[in-house]
């Protein structure tokens, strides 16, 4: 009789599950707008959480607005065969990289990590192929931040693994604004504390972060920040997090900017059908710890200064 | 075990919760300071691990040798850690700090744990921390592989031994204040409860001490309570109250026993005089036979003074036979333990033998011991001559008696058959009138004789009534036989009436009953002129009832009260002895009372008598056969019966033989005659005889029954016989009862003989 019962529940559960899958997808589709065109947007998140929902959810909002149909799914559901996808994050993209998706725009994922997955998956290279805006800012935007809040300065410590473009544009780029890179390699014979240690101990007159997980993740972050502070050189961050935790600065853009250029991406997509090659983000912000300039004993230009000389230098470059 | 006194139990009950109590509480607040300080010393020591493990964290990151030298020392401050170590991501030691006097010397690494200790024992405690780098968070966002995931990383790890010295010295101090402590309260619970208990049991000590000395028979003493405890107040106030009761009862007691024993004394006194004044000698034995006590009587019977008697045995004083006899007897209660009672004779004072009865009685002491034998004598000289004097006059009587009876009858019985004879004989009508007349005159001589002798014995008590079952059948028979002739002769009708259903008998005495019946019919007879006579026998219950009615002349009321008197006669002044002497209702009442028959009298003059008795009565079993013939057999059966046959008889009366011999020869027998047993036995075993008349009491040695006894064997074959005899005493009855051979009593006529025989051998030819 109690299994009786048990199946008659389980039963209901399923059907109870059935009928929230059909409301769930009923209510995807019931953000498209009535008199949209045919839903050839898909925007596939990484993970329905944190900023990779709220990034979905501002661009779910701008396409409605512009009246482009779409659909968000995440990266474990079943994807498309046709249309544009937008695969947020790393795992999305992965995801979409491997699939049988036509046109696929990467978002919220690193130069390096797009051409590694261009280099994984070599078919993706042919149009409309597949194109990225990449979540991390050009390296020109990045020396300009440099030499807008520390004018004066020009050793620049890099900590690095691997050799990557990302690497060799910054080399160029030091070059033309007269800097010099202090660099030091992080591997089986020089461990971080060591590099560091060296780097500190250089003229390394400030630590520029570049995106590498192996050198820059939370469970390092605290000393090096500690190392560096106790050094008194300034570490230079490439996200808000990173200001927060004991960064100086760092130039950045948010998931909101980078949703609102998609959707004006995804429009031009509708339009001409032909995806664009990865670009950088277009809008971005900069963010200053003044305790940490307090600290440090730096005269540092507030944020918004440094915004508009930045944006101001950029323009300036032809 | 000597038991506690009530100080120490009260002492014990208080003192052994206290006791309890204090070791425990004592314990447990050792115990938990223990655990509080064990725990106080992990908390602190991992407190300081962990603190240490965060403090060089970054010295380890950087292998910052001053940094971790720096953060090794300020732990190193603390008093109880006795060695630090610091360890790197490969667990190689970075640093190391000890204090060598102290220090263990081991490495502890071998199994580094960080959710328990090291290593503990009773002195260290070794703790171990892995240093992990504090994790900030930098990105929600993806910047490349993500490595944030999964466990932090470690930098390395610290250990630290802690020395368990301060908490040891802790522990002690501790338990030495507990100790303290626990000894103080101990120490005033100790002297309070004895405080109290000495409160307590002071006065119950005091009052026991009392009470022992109440016990001892100081009845004057009473507790004196100071105590504040109202309970003990209330005992004490009890004890006294009751000391007070026990004093009265004792004196009431007292009061008592003094009225009983001053009571005593008089009833002693009482007795003393009863036993000082007695005509009875009372004298007291010890074991060795010895008077130990004597009363006046005795001394005034003997011949001497008290002096000579007492611490005497009978034998030393006065001694001779009896003395023996007495001694003897004394002995005999001391072994046996029986009373005794024996008659004794003794030459008194003045030479007079005198006879005492001599009771010997057993004193025993409260054990059941004989103590001492007591001799009562009471001088029966007296009685003893009035008794002898008795008996030689009742002999006198029974002699007297005896003669009357066999030496009267004797010459009557000759003379009854001397008139049988002449009757036989060829008569001339003025002879045979004269012989009537004869006859009647020697009827009323034998009724009176027998009447007088009746009376004789009945006056003293000879008569004692011999029991048979007689029918009633044949007892009416022999009434109407009897009877119908008188009343024929008067014209009175004679009726009888008895109860004919079953075979009703009565046990009685048939000779008495049938001299009661006599006298009452022959009264009713003589005092109806005209009428009839009923008599009759109804049952009533077991008894019956017997009645004799007549429509006769009647008793007045003034006679009739004195009917049943000796010799009392009605109308009958001159004494016309031919009417009887006036014994007949006497012999009635006397005979009847001998079987508890009580008669009674109811009459009206001119109408009627009628006279009445009960006799009880049963219902007549087959072997209970009928005594005594009261049918006789007409005369010319006797005559059949008698003729030819041989008859020999045995009769030492001369006359009376004779005249037996006359009639019976004159029916057609063969009479031989023998005056004695001898004589009769040497003739009769030779010649053959048909029949035996036998004298009872003959001269020779050998009676009538033992002739026929003697004859019977002689012959060797039962002989026919009858016994004629005077006697009628019981004696003579009794023995007779076992006889083979009927018995008759004298006087006996010829016909109630050959009656008799005929019944008892019949017709034989």
């Amino acid at each position: 009789m109690s299994v009786v019962r048990f199946a008659g529940k389980a039963c209901r559960v399923a059907k109870w599950g059935l009928l929230l899958l059909f409301f769930s997808s009923s209510f995807a589709y019931a953000n498209s707008p009535p008199n949209a065109k045919q839903s050839n947007v898909t925007v596939v998140l990484s993970e329905r959480s944190g900023l990779y929902e709220e990034f979905g959810d501002t661009l779910g909002r701008l396409l409605s607005s512009a009246k482009i149909s779409y659909q968000i799914i995440d990266a474990s559901q079943p994807i498309p065969d046709s249309g544009l996808l937008i695969g947020v994050g790393i795992k999305a993209a992965t995801a979409l990289a491997g699939s049988d998706a036509p046109a696929v725009l990467n978002v919220l994922i690193t130069k390096t990590s797009h051409e590694k997955l261009l280099h994984d998956f070599p078919g993706r290279t042919a149009p409309p192929g597949m194109s990225a805006i990449y979540l991390n800012q050009s390296v020109e935007r990045q020396v300009e931040l440099v030499t807008a809040i520390l004018p004066g300065k020009h050793n620049i410590g890099i900590l690095y693994t691997h050799v990557t473009k990302e690497l060799d544009e910054m080399h160029q780029e030091v070059k033309e604004h007269s800097l010099k890179l202090q660099e030091q390699k992080v591997d089986q014979s020089q461990t971080l504390p060591e590099a560091l240690q060296e780097l500190l101990l250089g003229r390394s007159e400030m630590l520029l972060a570049l995106p590498d997980a192996e050198i820059y993740n939370d469970s390092t972050i605290r000393n090096i920040l500690l190392a560096t502070y106790r050094r008194g050189i300034p570490l230079i961050g490439y996200s808000a997090g990173y200001v927060k935790a004991g960064a100086l600065c760092a130039v950045f853009s948010t998931p909101n900017q980078i949703a609102a250029q998609t959707a004006k991406l995804i429009v031009k997509f509708n339009g001409t059908h032909i995806l664009p090659p990865p670009e950088y983000p277009q809008e971005f912000e900069v963010k200053v710890n003044t305790q940490v300039a307090a600290s440090l004993g730096l005269q540092v230009k507030d944020a918004a200064t440094l915004h508009d000389e930045i944006e101001q230098a950029l323009k300036d470059i032809p | 075990m000597k038991p506690f006194g009530i100080e120490k139990q009260v002492l014990l009950v208080t003192l052994i919760p206290i006791v309890l109590m204090t070791i425990l509480l004592s314990n447990y607040f050792i115990f938990s300071r223990y655990a509080d300080l064990e725990d106080a010393l992990v908390e602190r020591s991992q407190l300081l691990v962990k603190q240490l493990a965060s403090s060089s964290e970054y010295a380890v990151f950087s292998n910052n040798g001053e940094l971790l030298q720096q953060e090794v020392d300020s732990v190193m401050t603390q008093q109880d850690v006795n060695r630090v170590m610091v360890l790197d991501a490969s667990l190689k030691p970075v640093i190391e700090k000890s204090r060598p006097e102290l220090a263990r010397g081991e490495s502890y690494l071998r199994s580094a744990n960080e959710s328990k200790p090291v290593y503990e024992d009773s002195n260290v405690l070794v703790l171990y921390k892995t240093i992990v780098a504090t994790q900030v968070k930098l990105n929600e966002l993806d910047f490349g592989n993500n490595v944030n995931s999964g466990p932090a990383k470690s930098l390395g790890a610290v250990i630290i031994e802690f020395s368990k010295r301060t908490q040891i010295r802790k522990k002690h101090q501790i338990l030495a204040l507990t100790l303290a402590l626990t000894f103080m309260i101990l120490a005033a619970a100790i002297a309070l409860a004895l405080w109290a208990a000495r409160k307590i049991t002071r006065p119950i000590l005091e009052m026991s001490q009392v009470l022992k000395r109440f016990g001892d028979g100081d009845l004057d003493i009473r507790v004196l309570m100071q105590s504040n405890i109202p309970e003990l107040r209330l005992l004490s106030s009890g004890f006294n109250l009751m000391a007070n009761k026990l004093q009265n009862h004792q004196q009431i007691l007292e009061n008592t026993v003094a009225e009983r024993t001053s009571a005593l004394l008089a009833s002693e006194q009482e007795y003393r005089t009863l036993i000082e004044n007695t005509p009875d000698t009372i004298a007291r034995y010890d074991k060795d036979c010895r008077r130990i006590y004597i009363n006046p009587a005795f001394i005034a019977l003997s011949r001497s003074g008290a002096n000579e008697l007492l611490g005497k045995r009978p034998t030393e004083y006065p001694g001779g036979t009896n003395s023996e006899i007495y001694e003897t007897k004394i002995q005999e209660v001391f072994s046996t333990g029986t009373n005794v009672l024996f008659e004794l004779r003794w030459l008194g004072t003045g030479g007079k033998e005198i006879c005492s009865h001599i009771q010997l009685t057993a004193e025993r002491d409260l054990s059941g011991n004989i103590v001492s034998v007591l001799g009562v004598g009471h001088d029966i000289t007296e009685l003893n001559e009035t008794r002898i004097e008795l008996q030689r006059k009742e002999l006198a009587k029974s002699r007297f008696l005896a003669a009357a009876g066999h030496d009267l009858r004797q010459p009557l019985a000759a003379a009854n058959l001397f008139i049988d004879a002449l009757k036989l004989t060829a008569l001339s009508e003025k002879q045979n009138l004269l012989i009537s007349r004869l006859d009647q005159a020697m009827t009323n001589f034998n009724g009176l004789l027998s009447a007088l002798l009746d009376v004789s014995k009945l006056d003293g008590g000879m008569i004692k009534p011999e029991y048979t079952f007689v029918p009633i059948v044949d007892l009416f028979s022999w009434i109407d036989q009897t009877f119908t002739p008188a009343t024929n002769k008067k014209q009175l009708r004679l009726k009888l009436h008895f109860p004919m259903k079953g075979a009703l008998a009565i046990r009685t005495d048939i000779g008495l009953l049938k001299s009661v019946l006599m006298n009452l019919i022959s009264n009713s007879i003589k005092f109806t002129a005209k009428g009839g006579i009923l008599v009759s026998a109804r049952r009533r219950g077991d008894q019956l009832l017997f009645q004799v009615w007549d429509t006769g002349i009647g008793i007045s009321n003034e006679h009739i009260n004195n009917i049943f008197d000796e010799f009392y006669q009605i109308n009958n002044p001159q004494r016309d002895r031919t009417q009887g002497l006036g014994l007949g209702l006497y012999i009635a009442k006397r005979s009847l009372a001998l079987f508890d028959g009580n008669i009674r009298c109811h009459s009206i003059v001119g109408q009627g008598t009628v006279f009445e008795f009960h006799l009880s009565c049963t219902d007549l079993l087959n072997e209970v056969q009928p005594t005594g013939a009261v049918l006789l057999l007409d005369p010319n059966a006797q005559i059949e019966f008698v003729r030819g046959k041989n008859i020999v008889v045995v009769e030492d009366d001369l006359l009376v033989a004779e005249a037996l011999c006359g009639v019976l020869e004159s029916m057609g027998a063969n009479v031989k005659i023998f005056t004695s047993a001898e004589e009769a036995l040497s003739v009769a075993s030779s010649e053959p005889a048909d029949f035996f008349i036998v004298d009872y009491m003959l001269g020779g040695k050998l009676n009538g029954m033992g002739f026929l006894k003697e004859i019977s064997q002689t012959l060797n074959k039962p002989v026919k016989g009858i016994i004629v005899s005077g006697d009628t005493s019981t004696a003579f009855a009794r023995e007779m009862n076992n006889s083979d051979w009927s018995v008759m009593h004298k006087p006996v006529n010829v016909s109630q003989i050959i009656t008799r025989l005929s019944e008892r051998y019949g017709w034989q030819r």
